[in-house]
Parts: C-alpha cells; structure tokens; sequence
C-alpha cells in the first residue's frame, strides 16, 4: 500500500492524562460520539479506532470511554463508508469469543470491520496462534453456504461448514463458528505497535500498523523494522501500511505539549499539513491516525482546513465498498478446494 | 404484583416455530441482517413492549431439526447496540454465558450498551451446557452441573463488582482509578481490572435469569430482577411464581422487585380460524425427523434405542438432576411431560420436536382471546408479564403489536406509553443498590 495513496485514521480515544479524565465534560457522550464518526463518514476518513486494551492504559493512558466492539457496533448503521477498527486483547479474551465478535461486526457493517492487536513485543507466539485461531475460525464456513431456501428447507448447503479443530500449544477450538464467513473472508488486522520488538510479529500478520510514539524518527524506525519483517515472513512490503498516530493543535502561539503516544503538529492548517507531508516524504508513515481528543471542533477545523491540502490521500469510499477494497487487500478465498478428506464436515444431526 | 402486564419480546430471526422460517411471509436468508433486528425492535417499540431479549450460546449447535442453524449467530451485544441508535425507550436485553464468557470483557460490554442506549440494558445470565460448546474453549466436558452453579454465583458477583466501577459523572465525586480499581480472588476468577466506562442513568443493567432446577431457582431469586419461567399452566404457573417470590424474601429482597414472566408462544389470527390456519400451516410446513427417539436421546443424555417404544420412559435409570451436563431446564421439562401426561417414549420423541423449542405455553386465537388468556394468568398470580415468542417473524410480531397490545391497552392491562427512559423505569423495579 505503500507509495499509493495515503490513509486517514480517525482515534476516537479522548483525553488520556490522569487530571483530565476526572472531568465529565472530556468523556464521550454517545451524542457526540455519533457526531465525531459522522464527520469521519462524510469527509473520507477510511476508519475510525478505538483502541483501549484493558485498563492497563497502555496505548491509550487509560482514557475513559465506551468499549469499543460495542461501540462500533452502535455506529455501524449509522455510518456509511467509514471503517470501524476494534481493539481485542488476548490477553483477556479467548480466540472463539473475539472471532464471534469481530465477524458480527463485519457482518453489521457490511464489510467495514477491522480488529486491532497491541503488539509488545511479548507472548508472540500466543498471539500468533490467537490469530491463526480467528482466521481459521472465519474459515470454518464457505462464502455461500447459507441457504434457508423454502422450497426444499434446505438450511445450510450440505458439506460447506466444518469443524476447525484447532490444537495448538496455547488454544485448543474444535468451531464450526457460530457466524458465516465474514463479508471480508479474513477481516484485516491493524497492529498497534510502539516499539521495534512489537513491529516484528507484526510485519508477520498485520496488515496495517498504527504507531503509539511523539517520535518523527521512532516512527520511521518502527516503519522500516515493520517493513522488513514482512518480507522476512515472505510478504511484499507494499502490501503493508503504517500509520503514525498525529494530534493537530491549531495555536498559533501556545507551547504545543510534547505527548509521547502521538506526534504533535501544531500551527495554522498550512502548517499542519506540511507536517504531515513531510512525514510521508520522509517515510515515516503511509498514513496518520488523527487523534481527536474528543474534540468535534478541532475535527472539524482538520477536515475543512488541513485534508484539502493532502493531496495524495485516497478518495472517499465508496458507499459499499469493504475496508480490504478500500485497502486494496485481496480478499482470501475460503476453503473450497481443501480435499474433503482432510477436514472433519459439520452435518445435520 | 405489578400494577400492569410486562412484555418482552423473545427476538429468533427465524421464529420459534421450528417451520416458522418456511413461511411464506418469513425473511430467513435475513438471519444475519441486523437491520431486520432494527425493525423488529422498532416494531416492539411501537406496541411500548418493556425490552427485547436475545437467548445466545456460543456454539453451533449440530442441526437437529428442532434447531436453527444460526439461531445465536451475531453476538447479542452488538446486536443490541446497533439496535440502540434506532430506539428511545425500549430495554434491551441479551444473553452472556457464566461459564464461557470472558468476563471483563463482557462486562464492560454490558456496560456499554446500557451506557450508549441511556441505561436500557439487561444482561441474561446463563450457565451453558454440553461438550459441543465445552470445545470451543479448550475443555473436552463441560464442567459439572454443581460446579457450574458455583462458577454463575461467582461470576455474577464479580461482574457487579466490575460494574461498580464504572466512572460517574461529576467533579468532586467522582473517583480515583486506584479507588476504583477492582482486586477480585476468587475460586474461578481472579483479576485486578477497573471499567474505564462512563455510568449509565440507572447505574448499570438489569439482572435477568431463566433457570428451573432447585439451584437455578435460588441463583435466580437472589441476583435476578427479571426472571422467565416455562411454566405451562396457571397453577404451576403460580406455583414458580410464589416459590421465587418467596426465596427473594428469604434473601432479604423486596418481591416486588422481582419481576417473573412466562414464555408464551401466542399464534395469532383476526379470527380464531385464521389463527388456527397458521398454526397447521407450520405444522404442515415441519419436515420429519429420521429418527426421533435418537435425537430425545441426545436431549435426555441417554440411549433410549433398547426400550420398548411404546412404553414409559425408564424414570429410574435416567440420569438425575445433578449428573446431567447438558441444559438441565430443558431436561427437567421433558421428564416432567411425559410423567404429568403419561406419553410414552414415541409420543415424548414426537412432543419434544414439536412443541415449540421445549416451550412451554402456546395459545392460538384473536387477540382478545390471547388478552383474556394473559388477564387470566395475571390476575391469578401467575405472572408479572410474558416473555412472547413469535412462531414467524416479522408477522408475530406485528400481529402482536396490532392485535394483543390495543386490547390489554384498553383494558387497562398495559401502558400506552413509556414510563420513564430506563429499562429500570419500564419494569419499575428498585434502583440498584450504589
């Protein structure tokens, strides 16, 4: 995805610090909730994320505000063309609970889910297996297998859901999931990523990353190790993206604070947006995850005055169009042509 | 008892008729549109129902004929919040699971419905059951029956505990993260967790339990604020109703808090033949089962194919209560009907498929006569409302919402219009306590 056009993430995550969580006003109404994700449909953002991973406040300093699977779910069909990115943690989750969830949004949002793994650097192997758990999961059904035709009662097509029957150092998952196979086959994984260590496994199996640093250069560090570790894992590196995680401030003359989860670019529009160029010139990142703080001002002043000046981003999906289209990712068959032989079939009792 | 009927309104896309899908006004392929769910709650909410509920288990099930495949496809939860944006009043309740769920998970999903909807959700609480499910999540059996009780009491407790912790609104009063924080040990869970949530307007959602065996009923009677029941009849009806009402006294609840609603499978039509029309019609629309006693076998957790066909069922050789790993509820209502009713084995294999997914209480007619049948029960101290699970969907519901509610609206039975906003003010049930 790589010198293509650029993608816009919109963080739903709201002040984070421990002072200004006390205050009512910096928590998320549902009202403008729904307003924040609105101006992300009607202005071309490609998703909006909301990244909480447990009250450990790791990525994002333990912010309150609604769960995000649910949230998303809230927003789906009120929403049109932007994608929901949904964080999951393995480290409280088990594989067939997360799989269910994240396939039911992408069901309810026509295709317009994705999930999102924090990456340390730690447990790899578990989380590997978590994912290759998911995937195998969203496989256990082919594409058309639904039927429920009237005429013959003919419910599921006769052979097209089979048992997973995973057993693995960390999980064992007998499925058939519960869900058909998702709108997107495989729903894309965004990695959220601060450190090196955690672009490794990342370069692996996400597709996109978001990058938690206040680094121009830690970013572009985490990029070139996350680039490289995907074609160490035999992918091309362009079939992968980085997002780096920018908080605009439109002042002017205020001390812009340094944050150390999000790069800060402050100025007039012009200026923010030079900033962020000069991030994709200099190969820090194929993309940004904007920070909105909450604010539907400071949005708003970002949609109208800075994604003008951005050029090189991707045109507004499409009503319709699913996020791995709009990724350009290729969507993974499903297993039609494994041999019967070598899979246990679900049947009618 | 209540001063008017509650109803909720037992959402399966595909009906609970096990042929309601083959109906010709049924919308089956829609199983996993959630927009269909939308209208379906839209529809309730325009007959001022209390709240929709959606059962859930996290298997799929192998596809005995008196099941749907994808019956409990879409996690409930996202469900609800979807349905959440496009409703004001209606509470919203779904199912999570004590023994699979990831329980921080779940309660801050809990949490976050009921926050997004302006506190009008409700969590069903339920011990699951079978070694089908058990795989999904690493185990080869399901755990035993006690054990699983256990486990439900356990989780219950600390999913309240976790919902104390979600953030209230206001400066001052408001508290710390490490004032809020959570340290629970226990024998099932242990976890040091907070819920970065905002509070919902009622604090946090309703408890809600369906359970029928001996600790069922106390699990229920001492959490629940709403309770279903599968009672068949207005006497054994009141006799569950008094039994819990009077165990929530024994722990020291108000009764009146606790609000015990009937499943009920009304079959609706403008004329009592039409209604009985549709009724036939499913029936007729019912594919047979290859082998029935087989697929009671399964249900009951024994092998029935040695006994004689036409005669009892082995009442002492079945497995008692506490050594059935699968639904008990369900088990316990099967024994029941072919003791109360004298059936053999053949005729408890063939009941067991058709009378509606082990329910319970069925009633065909018009509107009134299904109002005079809800008065009935209400009256006696059967019930504090029903639980109503359409046979086929969409049209139960609007034959529910156009033919049932103006009647009991008229007789004073039922609100024509909404309390107060929270699901707590559609049931009128106590604040929970802070």
């Amino acid at each position: 995805m790589s010198g293509q056009p650029f993608y816009i993430d919109l963080s739903l995550s709201t002040l984070s610090s421990d002072k200004s969580q006390q205050k009512w006003k910096d928590i998320l109404s549902p009202e403008a909730l729904r307003k924040l994700a609105g101006v992300a449909d009607e202005s071309g953002f490609d998703t909006v994320s909301a990244l909480r991973f447990g009250p450990s406040g790791a990525f994002d300093g333990g912010a309150i505000g609604p769960e995000g699977g649910v949230a998303a779910a809230y927003l789906a069909p009120l929403t049109k063309s932007v994608s929901l990115v949904v964080a999951v943690d393995p480290d409280i989750e088990q594989p067939y609970n997360a799989a269910r969830c994240i396939a039911s949004l992408d069901h309810i949002s026509g295709g317009r889910a994705a999930w999102a793994i924090q990456f340390r650097g730690e447990n790899t192997e578990r989380i590997a297996e978590f994912v290759a758990v998911a995937r195998d999961l969203w496989d256990t059904w082919l594409d058309d297998a639904v039927r429920f035709d009237k005429a013959t009662g003919v419910r599921i097509a006769p052979g097209s859901v089979r048992y997973a029957n995973h057993v693995g150092r960390h999980y064992r998952v007998r499925g058939p999931l519960n869900v058909s196979r998702p709108p997107q086959g495989h729903i894309p994984l965004v990695g959220a990523v601060s450190s090196l260590a955690g672009a490794s496994l990342a370069g692996a199996i996400a597709d996109v990353i978001i990058v938690a640093s206040g680094s121009a250069e830690e970013t572009k560090a985490i990029r070139t190790h996350f680039r490289q570790s995907a074609v160490a894992a035999g992918r091309d590196a362009d079939s992968v993206a980085v997002l780096a995680t920018v908080a605009p401030i439109f002042d002017e003359t205020a001390n812009a604070p340094a944050d150390r989860r999000a790069i800060v670019v402050s100025g007039s529009a012009q200026r923010v947006s030079q900033s962020l160029l000069a991030l994709i010139d200099g190969e820090a990142a194929d993309g940004f995850s904007i920070l909105s703080g909450g604010s539907l001002s400071g949005i708003q002043r970002f949609v109208d005055d800075v994604l003008p000046r951005l050029p090189g981003r991707q045109a507004p999906p499409a009503a319709g169009a699913t996020l791995r289209q709009r990724y350009g990712l290729p969507r993974p068959a499903d297993r039609r042509q494994t041999a019967a032989t070598e899979v246990e079939i679900f049947e009618e009792l | 008892m209540t001063t008017h009927i509650h109803l909720n309104l037992n959402i399966r896309v595909l009906g609970f008729h096990r042929a309601g899908w083959r109906h010709a006004s049924s919308a089956p392929k829609r199983v996993e549109d959630v927009s269909f769910y939308i209208e379906l709650a839209q529809l309730a909410e325009k007959g001022k129902l209390d709240a929709i509920f959606l059962a859930d288990t996290p298997v799929l099930n192998p596809l005995a004929n008196s099941r749907q495949p994808l019956d409990h496809a879409l996690e409930p939860f996202s469900i609800l919040a979807a349905i959440a944006s496009s409703t004001k009043n209606i509470g919203l309740i779904a199912t999570t699971s004590t023994t699979y769920s990831d329980l921080p998970v779940a309660a801050a999903r809990a949490a976050t419905v009921d926050y997004l909807s302006g506190g009008r959700a409700g969590v069903n609480f339920v011990t699951n059951a079978g070694t089908n499910v058990a795989r999904n999540f690493g185990y080869d059996e399901h755990p035993e029956y006690a054990d699983r009780y256990a486990r439900a009491e356990e989780f219950v407790g600390a999913m309240l505990e976790l919902w104390g912790s979600t953030v209230k609104p206001g400066n001052g009063s408001s508290k710390s993260q490490a004032e809020r924080q959570v340290r629970h040990e226990g024998r099932y869970f242990n976890f040091d967790h907070r819920l970065d949530i905002p509070r919902s307007p009622q604090d946090r959602p309703l408890i809600v339990q369906a359970g029928a065996s001996e600790s069922g009923r106390n699990f229920a009677a001492k959490f629940a604020e709403v309770i279903y029941s599968a009672s068949s009849t207005v006497e054994n009806g009141r006799a569950f109703y008094n039994d819990i009402k009077s165990r929530a006294r024994g722990f020291g609840r108000n009764p009146a808090s606790v609000r015990i609603l009937p499943g009920i499978v009304p079959f609706i039509g403008a004329t009592e033949k039409e209604a009985r029309d549709l009724e036939a019609e499913l029936e007729s629309l019912s594919f047979e089962v290859a082998d029935p006693i087989r697929t009671l076998s399964e249900k009951l957790q024994f092998d029935l194919s040695a006994y004689d066909p036409d005669g009892p069922l082995p009442f002492d050789d079945l497995p008692n209560e506490s050594e059935f790993t699968q639904g008990v509820t369900g088990q316990i209502r099967l024994v029941n009907w072919a003791r109360e009713e004298n059936l053999s084995i053949a005729q408890l294999a063939k009941v067991s498929l058709t009378r509606l997914s082990g329910v319970q209480w069925k009633v065909t007619g018009t509107g009134e006569q299904i109002a005079d049948k809800l008065e009935e029960w209400f009256r006696a101290g059967a019930a504090d409302g029903f639980n109503v699970l359409t046979s086929i969907n969409p049209k139960g519901v609007n034959d529910l919402v156009e033919q049932v509610v103006p009647v009991l609206q008229k007789r004073g039975l039922f609100r024509s219009d909404y309390e107060g906003s929270t699901l707590r003010d559609n049931y009128s049930v106590e604040p929970a306590l802070a």
